[in-house]
C-alpha cells in the first residue's frame, strides 16, 4: 500500500498467495491457524495469517524461505521478522513439518472469498494440528475444543486422525 | 459473617440461557465471511491496545490496514 494508493483488501492478500503458487515459488498451500478458523466457525482475535506450504523439491538439505522473500521483495512486499506483509496483512509461511501437516495441505478445501479461490485446512485437521505436542498451548487447546463443539466437523474423520497420529483432545 | 442465601436460577431458566448462548454462537458461525474478517480487524483494534499494556507488541502485532 502507498500513501496515495487505495486501501488494500483481504481478497488481494489471498490473490497474491495464489500467485505465489502459480509463479512456482511454492508447490501448494493451505490457510491454517486462527484465520482458517474464521472460515469454519466464529471470528477470533488474531494478528497474522498462517499459511502451510509445500516448497518445490530441491537438492538442498536445508529448507529455506529465501525464494518467498525474494518473490515478496519483487512485488514490493516488506518482510518483518518471519512475516511478509502482503497487502498489509502479516503472513507467516510455514513449511509442512510432518505427515499430519502434509495431509492437512493435501486435503484442504477450496473455498471462495469474495470471488477468490482459497485453500483452507479442513476443521478436523485444524483440531489435530492444535493438539500436536509442539503446538499445544492453552489457547490452542481451547480453540480445538471450541471447534470440536461447533458442529462444523466430521467426528469420524477427527477420531480417525487422533488415533492415527496418537493425539488426545 | 455469612451473607444471606442467594436466589438461584431455576433449571428451566438455566436451560433457556444456555440454549440462547448456543444459538448466538451458531448465528455467528453462519455470518458471511466478509463480515467475519471485518470482525477480526475490529478485534485487533480493540485487543492490541490492551495487550500492549501487558507486554511489548511484536512488529506484526498491529491492526491490519486492510478492508475485509
Amino acid at each position: 500500500m502507498t500513501a496515495a494508493g487505495p486501501t488494500p483488501t483481504f481478497s488481494a492478500t489471498l490473490r497474491a498467495i495464489n500467485d505465489l503458487k502459480n509463479d512456482g515459488v511454492i508447490e501448494e498451500y493451505a490457510i491454517a491457524g486462527a484465520m482458517a478458523l474464521v472460515f469454519w466457525t466464529e471470528p477470533v482475535a488474531t494478528y497474522d495469517l498462517d499459511v502451510l506450504i509445500f516448497l518445490p523439491e530441491e537438492n538442498r538439505p536445508i529448507v529455506t524461505l529465501g525464494p518467498i522473500y525474494e518473490w515478496a521483495a519483487r512485488r514490493g512486499y516488506a518482510s518483518e521478522a518471519e512475516h511478509v506483509l502482503i497487502e498489509s496483512v502479516p503472513v507467516q509461511f510455514l513449511p509442512s513439518h510432518d505427515e499430519l501437516a502434509d495431509e492437512a495441505i493435501e486435503t484442504a478445501r477450496t473455498l471462495d472469498y469474495e470471488g477468490v479461490p482459497v485453500r483452507v485446512v479442513r476443521p478436523e485437521y485444524l483440531v489435530a494440528l492444535y493438539l500436536e505436542p509442539s503446538a499445544r498451548t492453552r489457547k490452542r487447546r481451547e480453540r480445538a475444543a471450541a471447534l470440536a463443539e461447533s458442529g462444523t466437523l466430521d467426528h469420524d474423520i477427527l477420531k480417525e486422525l487422533l488415533t492415527r497420529f496418537n493425539l488426545k483432545l | 459473617m455469612r451473607s444471606a442465601p442467594h436466589s438461584r436460577p431455576s433449571p428451566d431458566l438455566l436451560e433457556t440461557l444456555y440454549a440462547s448462548k448456543k444459538a448466538f454462537h451458531a448465528r455467528r458461525r453462519r455470518l458471511p465471511l466478509r463480515v467475519k474478517v471485518r470482525e477480526v480487524i475490529e478485534l485487533q483494534r480493540l485487543v492490541l491496545p490492551l495487550l500492549a499494556r501487558q507486554r511489548s507488541l511484536r512488529p506484526w502485532e498491529r491492526p491490519w490496514q486492510t478492508e475485509p
